[in-house]
């Protein structure tokens, strides 16, 4: 201390530490001992002023902080802006669109159950017993069901556990590396924001998804795409079976070749308005310079509707058939068409009878008298005549109805039947099978009717409804109309007509015989020439109601082949349909799946779905690597891969290999992350 | 840290909400922060002492802004009520790291400067002051020059003596004023006979003890002000934080 230095006094000691208030009296020795009391009362009154003490002072900012805190908190919560209050960040757009009109709480209920109470006190309460089970995931199903069932929404990739576990197993074989060890999890259930989360303002990417993120799940898990990925596994190429039938190696070899043509892919093959997928071209477009006319003569033949075997008279007569054609009189030949078959099991009292007769031609078919076969036979006639009246009076419902009652599907029994015309069974049946051909002038002028079979003098018929038209005069028809049976007909020892052996043996083809070999018997019409565009006619040769299909794609044609491999048909009906010769010629190209129940594609379109994603048009759109041969390359002519040409399963051409895409695929370049090419909502093609 | 860094990314790995377990990491901590608080008023209790208390304190808001970044990577998060807590969470922190500051170099400034004044008395030592200097002044009356110092007083020293000080001095304490007024007395000194002139070293000890007590005073007045700041907005961190742990756990994705 200095010499100059003043002592000071001391302050009063009346004060301790944690009083309210502080006595300010200047002296050394106040009035009072103990200082002001807690209520600011001054025990000298007057003598002082009393002060608030710091510490109280604090403490009293202390409270007013938390009652302030309280009390703008309960404001924030309480009132009707309280969503907007504690909205923790602007919605992604589309999500703010969405719930754009919607009020600001309900808006917050789209997604959160809990916000859907309107009380403040409910926001916190536990007692919402109507929302416990309502879980985030069932609030995002509820507009994105579209996509892929709620039943898979939760199942990792929205696939069946059962399905994913198959092929999980099946690509197990792969290099472990460090990374298999990183912490992951059992990703079944997995709920919708465990990747997607909201609330991260409106530019935010929901769909993004980190590269850990999706390996976290994975059992094989990897570097990057260049390091560790597995390697492609046959891709891109499909492992069923091709819907074409069509060898590219074939065709570049020897059919373009042998015609000095090249074979560019180009001509068949375009980039998808979608700009992701390559088209194929239309069959017209790409394959009709060569394959029109080969398939148009395959498919002339085309297939029976009705088919009317040749019955004996005795047999007719004593089932009381008196509309039975009388040109289906005689020994026992023919059989039903497959789709007659069909037809005839949509009745009930026929089905049983056709289970017991062979399938085809009944010609070796004994039917003595009082035999069940003959029943069987008298039956199955009965019903072809009630058929043939159903279609006259109830029209293609007729039919329809027939087809669904054999099980075929209501969609492809009307595009078989289209257009049908539904007098022309029964006008042959009452007219023009009704003409004898047996020694009448009807047969002698076999050559009229030849003439009208080939139609040289039909009237038009472009639909090919009537191509017979019983109306229209013929030069000899209407002797063969009016002209009673003959004797001949009716007389039982005349054997010609119920001797099979009386039949001509070199009888002209697509003619039932009759035994009178030496007459002009009829022939089928020439549906080629008179049916250019296809259509339903009359074959007073075979005794059927046909169709001969138009060209390729046919529509009718089309929903046979899929009635005969879709519809729960009998084995025998279903094989017999294969077999038809138009059905055998669209299987050279087409083919129907493996997998069971069968089907058939009519096109090869690209497989969509699945796990993995490629869009041509970015690739294309880069000269270097525009060509389609960069990276479809033609595999070696291996046996398997010749055999394609056959309906092989075997790839014609080279896998791509992951390095040929990790060359520019690279976090530098053209990027590598996971959902640049996979995809997490995959759906799985049966 | 590490253990927190480990924590997040484990999160991540199972696809759980990394925020969510740093939330909660973060609640503990801020609720260790507020029991420092508890421990000085629960003196009883053998706790460790108050100073091991404070530094697990200071620790613990260190560790504890790193863990508000691993929770919020943008450092105010969206949304009002979140936004707010947020930067009501960054003052606290940054009063925490200002009081880690300003308890640690206060009182060395403080024992530096002689005289050991308690805050409530500041006024009354004031007072002591003034009073001092006026009869120091009454006193010198009968000296021929102390008309000189008088005036000196009346106009330099009497209001210097009676008002408090300046919130410019508070704000930030300088001895430029000492130093003047100091200076201005030295000035006089030519006039003064030596007897005033010993006299005169007595006002100017007083001056200096005025100074003194104003820096005691702007010292101490910091550090009560750092203290109600973070003090009262620790309660209403508190009372927000609990307000958004039921938000989030009544609303989070599930």
């Amino acid at each position: 201390m200095r010499d100059t230095d003043q002592l000071l006094p001391e302050p009063p000691a009346n004060d301790r530490p944690g009083d309210r208030y502080v006595c300010t009296f200047p002296g050394q020795k106040p009035p009072c001992v103990g200082g002001p009391g807690r209520r600011r009362q001054c025990p000298a009154a007057g003598a002082c002023r009393v002060r608030m003490s710091a510490w109280y002072r604090q403490r009293l900012a202390g409270i007013g902080c938390t009652m302030t805190s309280l009390l703008l908190l309960t404001a924030a919560l309480a009132g009707p802006w309280r969503a907007a209050v504690v909205a923790p960040g602007e919605l992604t757009q589309p999500h703010a669109q969405i719930l754009s009109g919607q009020l600001r709480s309900d808006r917050c209920a789209a997604c959160h159950p809990a916000a859907k109470e309107a009380g403040f006190a409910s926001w916190f309460s536990a007692g919402q017993a109507a929302h416990d089970r309502v879980r985030m995931t069932d609030q995002c199903m509820d507009c994105h069901h579209v996509k892929f069932g709620r039943d898979l929404a939760r199942s990792p990739h929205n696939v069946a556990a059962d399905q994913l576990r198959q092929m999980t197993r099946s690509v197990r074989n792969r290099e472990s590396s460090w990374h298999d060890a990183l912490p992951g999890t059992s990703p079944d259930p997995l709920e919708c924001a465990a990747c997607h989360r909201e609330h991260h303002g409106a530019r935010h990417d929901l769909r993004f998804v980190s590269n850990q993120q999706c390996q976290t799940c994975h059992a094989d898990r990897f570097a990057s795409f260049s390091k560790g990925h597995p390697e492609f596994d046959n891709w891109p190429y499909r492992s069923d079976k091709n819907p074409i039938r069509f060898s590219h190696a074939t065709h570049a070899r020897d059919y373009y070749a042998k015609r000095n043509e090249s074979f560019n892919c180009a001509t068949c093959h375009s980039l998808h308005p979608d700009g992701t997928t390559m088209q194929t071209a239309s069959f017209e477009a790409a394959c009709a310079s060569c394959h029109a006319q080969p398939l148009e003569t395959a498919i002339d033949s085309g297939f029976a509707l009705l088919e009317f075997p040749r019955l004996p008279n005795s047999l007719v007569d004593q089932a009381g058939l008196d509309r039975w054609p009388t040109r289906a009189r005689g020994s026992l030949a023919g059989g039903l068409s497959p789709l007659t078959t069909l037809l005839l099991r949509g009745d009930n009292d026929v089905a049983q009878a056709l289970d017991q007769l062979p399938v085809g031609e009944w010609d070796r078919l004994g039917i003595p008298p009082g035999s069940t076969a003959r029943s069987d036979v008298q039956a199955v006639a009965q019903g072809l005549i009630r058929l043939v009246d159903a279609v006259e009076t109830e029209g293609q419902a007729a039919l329809a109805e027939r087809l669904q009652h054999a099980g075929v599907e209501y969609g492809t029994a009307l595009s078989l039947i289209r257009e049908f015309p539904v007098s022309l069974a029964a006008d042959a049946i009452s007219r023009a099978w009704q003409q004898t051909d047996l020694t009448s002038r009807s047969v002698l002028r076999g050559p009229p009717l030849l003439r009208l079979a080939s139609g040289r003098e039909t009237p038009d018929a472009p639909d090919g409804n009537s191509l017979l038209d019983p109306q229209q005069p013929d030069a000899g028809g209407d002797l063969l109309l009016s002209e009673p049976p003959t004797s001949a007909l009716l007389d039982p020892l005349n054997a010609p007509l119920n001797d099979p052996l009386s039949d001509p043996p070199l009888s002209a083809p697509g003619t039932r015989g009759n035994g009178d070999d030496s007459r002009s018997l009829p022939q089928s019409p020439d549906a080629t020439r008179l049916l250019p565009t296809g259509g339903w006619y009359r074959d007073d040769a075979l005794m059927t109601i046909r169709y001969r299909p138009a060209a390729h794609a046919d529509t009718r044609l089309t929903a046979l082949i899929e009635l005969a491999l879709e519809s729960p048909i009998d084995p025998k009906t279903r094989e017999g349909l294969l077999a038809l010769p138009a059905v055998r010629a669209c299987f050279e190209c087409h083919q129907a799946s493996d997998r069971e129940p069968a089907s058939i594609a009519w096109t090869a379109a690209p497989a969509r779905g699945g796990f993995t994603r490629f869009s041509h048009g970015p690739h294309m759109s880069i000269s270097q690597i525009s060509s389609c041969t960069h990276c479809h390359q033609m595999a070696e002519p291996t046996a398997a891969v010749k055999s394609v040409s056959d309906g092989g399963n075997a790839n014609e051409f080279a896998p791509i290999k992951r390095f040929q895409c990790a060359v520019c695929h690279t976090p530098e370049a053209a990027g590598d992350s996971c959902t640049q090419c996979h995809r997490y909502h995959a759906t799985i093609p049966d | 840290m590490l253990l927190l860094f480990a924590g997040a990314w484990l999160t991540d790995a199972v696809l759980a909400h990394r925020a969510v377990f740093t939330g909660w990491t973060l609640l503990a901590l801020v609720l260790l922060l507020a029991m420092l608080g508890v421990r000085k008023k629960l003196v009883m209790w053998p706790l460790l002492s108050t100073a091991t208390w404070v530094r697990v304190h200071f620790f613990s808001g260190l560790f504890c802004v790193f863990a508000f970044l691993c929770h919020v990577p943008a450092g105010i998060a969206d949304g009002a009520f979140e936004g707010s807590l947020s930067l009501l969470f960054w003052i606290v922190a940054g009063s925490g790291l200002y009081g880690a500051y300003i308890t640690r170099v206060a009182p060395r400034r403080l024992r530096a400067i002689p005289g050991e004044y308690r805050y409530d008395r500041i006024p009354w030592h004031r007072n002591a002051l003034a009073s001092a200097a006026r009869e120091l002044i009454e006193e010198l009356e009968s000296s021929p020059d102390q008309p000189i110092l008088r005036t000196f007083y009346d106009e330099r020293l009497a209001r210097y003596f009676a008002a408090g000080a300046k919130p410019a001095f508070l704000v930030r304490p300088s001895g430029s004023r000492r130093r003047q007024l100091l200076a201005e007395l030295t000035e006089l000194h030519r006039y003064f006979s030596p007897e005033l002139r010993q006299q005169c070293g007595r006002l100017a000890a007083l001056i200096r003890a005025r100074d003194d007590l104003d820096f005691h005073h702007a010292l101490q007045l910091r550090l009560r002000l750092w203290l109600a700041v973070h003090g009262g907005l620790t309660s209403s961190l508190v009372i927000a934080i609990a307000a958004h742990v039921l938000l989030v756990m009544r609303f989070k994705g599930t």
